[in-house]
């Protein structure tokens, strides 16, 4: 009896032994009630033990995880080593120790099956439309995505849906910094970004602002096309409600710890590779981030090496602001956020282990039939 | 159920555009000679591959849902031979080739043969590199050639680069292990790539020869063909995906780098040096490439051409001698290449503007038409209505109650 076929059977039966020092000890006596004729690959069998370490999944959940897809580029499924022979030893891509596959490799598992489980509970009920009201309010809503888009929505579901004649243009903003922290989060869940860090240093090497967390360019943009006397800028999103005379609350965008924003920002594109075209966007927003908001751990936060840029910047959007161009609600000093840039100095930016602890407990937590161990697991989150 | 699929899955660089490109332009006539090419679109297999590997490849992936399955069903619904063509088959992962062959009716009653075009890693190599470059890659050719030899190819580009070239496992994963349901030797079929210098039809010939398409007069002209750039090209383009990669959004370089710079400009260029191995590596690829002829001999494949013709061509001293390394070019040609550039593109901006003045004339020409229409008598009364309601609280309501009562969509807001 081989032990890398006894190895599965002790994965499957909970077992957390690492490959390495089962196949070392292992008594290939052992009896096993089911052994498979094709091994996963060492991806696959080192997330299952990394699972093991952390509650203990269904055996539906085993089931999916070994026959998992590697989804995205990468290496294939790869053999363990001392347990390959024959042409499979000579060709192909050299047999690893799963202990030794890098965080990256096993969430090419896990982010897969986390996309299936998003596309399969789909998206909860929207609160049915209020009473259309009879008072008007003539206002258009946009600036920072992240935080006009639910705006939008909720003052839609109100009965005062923007547009109207006369309407006047909100472009609703606040610290630079923030905005674009909130123009990652939204490109990451809805369209698809490189890493936090990849994404300002491109930023930074051309010198420029995103479209969504420059409210001085889409100011312009809307002053051509409604006029300048109908363009404000909001610094602050809390003085919308009072701005525009409503009388209900306002939502807040969901605020998600960097880990849980880079396990969701690895998880959208296969969100929409398996739901197709149109769906990813609700399914990620009020699928997905809900279920994650409540992970501790801060929330990204611009780097060290991006600041001395990201104060420069948000001075010269300050200058513009100030300059009396532009109408301005709110006071201008908002966009400096001076204590908003590097509040954490030594969190705000995902860590791969940390991201792969989270990805293993979401998976657990998101199988009816599997259960958490509470002592287990925490350690990187 | 289709009795016989002709499942073609790589390699890339091998041909695959143009084969692909002749199936779909005849699939009609193929059709009546009883051979299904089953798209409706000529990257219909591409798309379906992507969604059978669950590769994200730019966003084209959300196009490419249940891809894949509906390719299978419409194969399986077929009563003769269906061929399936797509090159990065080849990277499939033996789970994902034991769930495509199942879906085609292997080991349920159709006979699935694969096939596999080959061209030696001689020209591949170079080949792959410049394939690289033309998708946004900045790697040197020294370091692309030290990752292929990295033993873990754990980079990206190995990981790739093997996955779709080492022709002993990608026979090995599609053929699936030593089961009952193992594709036979006899189903393979490896159709090499002739070396340099054969005859121009003469890799077609093996493709007519391995999937049975002498009997189908076949319409052979199209406009799909991989054209290559020169050394000079290349090291230039290189140059541009440094600056490109942070400023150009990835539609924009599909269509204005790859497209118009590289593919519509630089590769008319054929006077430059050509890319290729360089003589410190025929050694590695001579050796590895022995231990794939005597692997594949041994298994006892069906080969259309020679498998000798994957050692490649032994380099004479002149190649040697007059080899053009890509990374440190001669900068004249490289200057000669980028002002060839600039003039072609300089030619495109001149177009696109004769296209914009041309919009923004019949655009005045509408405006004009508009206004015309706003002449008669009863457009100026409904608009001078309308004028009066929206002016007051009391009118709007009326207004939005007559919206409302018609249905119209276009309520006051």
């Amino acid at each position: 009896m081989r032990a890398s076929s006894t190895w599965l059977a002790h994965l499957r039966a909970g077992g957390t032994t690492p490959w390495s020092a089962y196949a070392i000890s292992t008594d290939t006596s052992h009896h096993f009630d089911q052994l498979d004729d094709r091994l996963p690959g060492a991806q696959q069998l080192e997330v299952l033990r990394r699972l093991n370490e952390v509650g203990r999944p269904s055996p539906a959940l085993v089931q999916r995880v070994l026959h998992a897809d590697l989804v995205g580029r990468g290496r294939g499924d790869l053999g363990l080593v001392g347990a390959v022979d024959g042409a499979g030893a000579r060709f192909g891509t050299p047999p690893v120790d799963p202990a030794d596959l890098p965080a990256a490799e096993l969430l090419r598992v896990l982010t897969g099956l986390l996309a299936e489980d998003v596309v399969r509970a789909g998206v909860p009920p929207q609160p049915g439309p209020r009473r259309p009201r009879f008072r008007r309010v003539r206002y258009r809503l946009h600036g920072d995505p992240w935080l006009a888009v639910p705006m939008r929505a909720e003052l839609t579901r109100c009965g005062l849906p923007p547009g109207g004649g006369r309407a006047v243009t909100y472009l609703v903003g606040r610290d630079l910094a923030g905005m674009l922290a909130d123009a990652w989060t939204r490109r990451s869940l809805v369209d698809g970004a490189a890493t936090w860090v990849e994404w300002l240093r491109k930023l930074q090497t051309s010198d420029r602002l995103p479209p969504r967390a420059d409210l001085t360019r889409q100011a312009r943009w809307w002053r051509k096309r409604v006029g300048a006397e109908n363009v404000r800028i909001v610094t602050d999103p809390a003085l919308v409600p009072q701005i525009l005379g409503v009388d209900f609350p306002l939502p807040h965008p969901p605020v998600l710890a960097a880990d849980a924003l880079d396990l969701a920002r690895r998880v959208s594109p296969l969100v929409g590779l398996f739901a197709g075209p149109g769906r990813r966007e609700e399914l990620m927003l009020r699928g997905l981030v809900p279920r994650l908001v409540g992970t501790p751990g801060d929330p990204i936060g611009v780097p060290e090496r991006f600041r001395a840029w990201v104060e420069e910047r948000a001075r010269r959007v300050h200058e513009e602001l100030t300059s009396g161009d532009y109408a301005v609600l709110g006071d201008p000093d908002l966009v400096l956020g001076a204590s908003q840039v590097g509040a954490t100095p030594q969190g705000g930016s995902p860590s791969e282990p940390a991201v792969l602890t989270l990805a293993l407990r979401t998976l657990l937590e998101n199988d009816p039939g599997s259960r958490m161990d509470p002592a287990a697991g925490t350690e990187g989150a | 159920m289709a009795k016989r699929v002709l499942l073609h899955v790589g390699t890339p660089k091998t041909g695959t555009s143009y084969l692909q490109d002749v199936c779909f332009l005849n699939r009609d006539l193929l059709a009546e000679h009883g051979i299904l090419y089953p798209a409706e679109r000529f990257d219909a297999h591409f798309l379906a591959a992507i969604d059978l590997m669950r590769l994200p490849w730019g966003g084209l992936e959300e196009q490419a849902v249940g891809a894949w399955d509906r390719l299978a069903a419409e194969v399986r619904a077929f009563d003769g031979t269906a061929i399936i063509s797509h090159e990065i088959l080849a990277r499939a992962t033996p789970a994902q080739t034991q769930r495509a062959l199942a879906s085609l009716g292997h080991g349920s009653g159709a006979e699935v043969h694969l096939v596999l075009s080959v061209r030696d890693l001689v020209r591949q190599i170079p080949a792959e590199w410049q394939e690289n470059i033309k998708h946004r890659t900045t790697t040197s050719y020294a370091d692309f050639l030290a990752e292929l030899q990295e033993p873990t190819r754990d980079g990206t580009i190995a990981s790739w680069f093997w996955a779709v070239q080492e022709l002993p496992d990608i026979v090995a994963r599609w053929r699936g292990g030593a089961g009952e349901l193992s594709l036979p030797a006899s189903q393979v079929h490896l159709v090499t790539v002739p070396p340099p210098g054969s005859p121009r039809d003469l890799l077609w010939s093996r493709f007519v020869e391995a999937f049975g398409l002498g009997g189908v007069p076949l319409a052979l002209d199209t406009d799909r063909t991989n054209v290559s750039l020169g050394v000079p090209e290349t090291y230039l383009l290189r140059q541009v995906n440094r600056r490109a990669n942070v400023e150009i959004e990835p539609e924009d370089y599909r269509e204005l780098v790859r497209e118009l710079l590289a593919h519509r400009t630089l590769s008319a260029r054929t006077a430059s040096p050509r890319l290729a191995l360089p003589p410190s590596a025929y050694g590695w690829v001579s050796a590895l490439t022995a231990t794939w002829i005597e692997e594949l001999s041994s298994e006892g494949y069906d080969v259309v051409g020679s498998l000798a013709e994957l050692q490649g061509a032994e380099p004479s001293a002149a190649t040697l001698a007059n080899y053009a390394d890509p990374d440190a070019p001669d900068l004249e040609a490289v200057v000669d290449a980028a002002t060839t550039s600039i003039v072609a593109l300089v030619g495109d901006v001149r177009r696109w503007r004769a296209n914009e003045v041309r919009l923004q004339e019949e655009i005045a020409a509408l405006h004009r038409e508009l206004a015309k229409a706003r002449m008669n008598p009863l457009y100026r009364l409904k608009e001078a209505v309308y004028r009066i309601l929206t002016g007051g609280r009391l009118g709007r309501r009326l207004l939005d109650a007559y919206y409302r009562a018609r249905g119209s969509s276009s309520r006051l807001a």
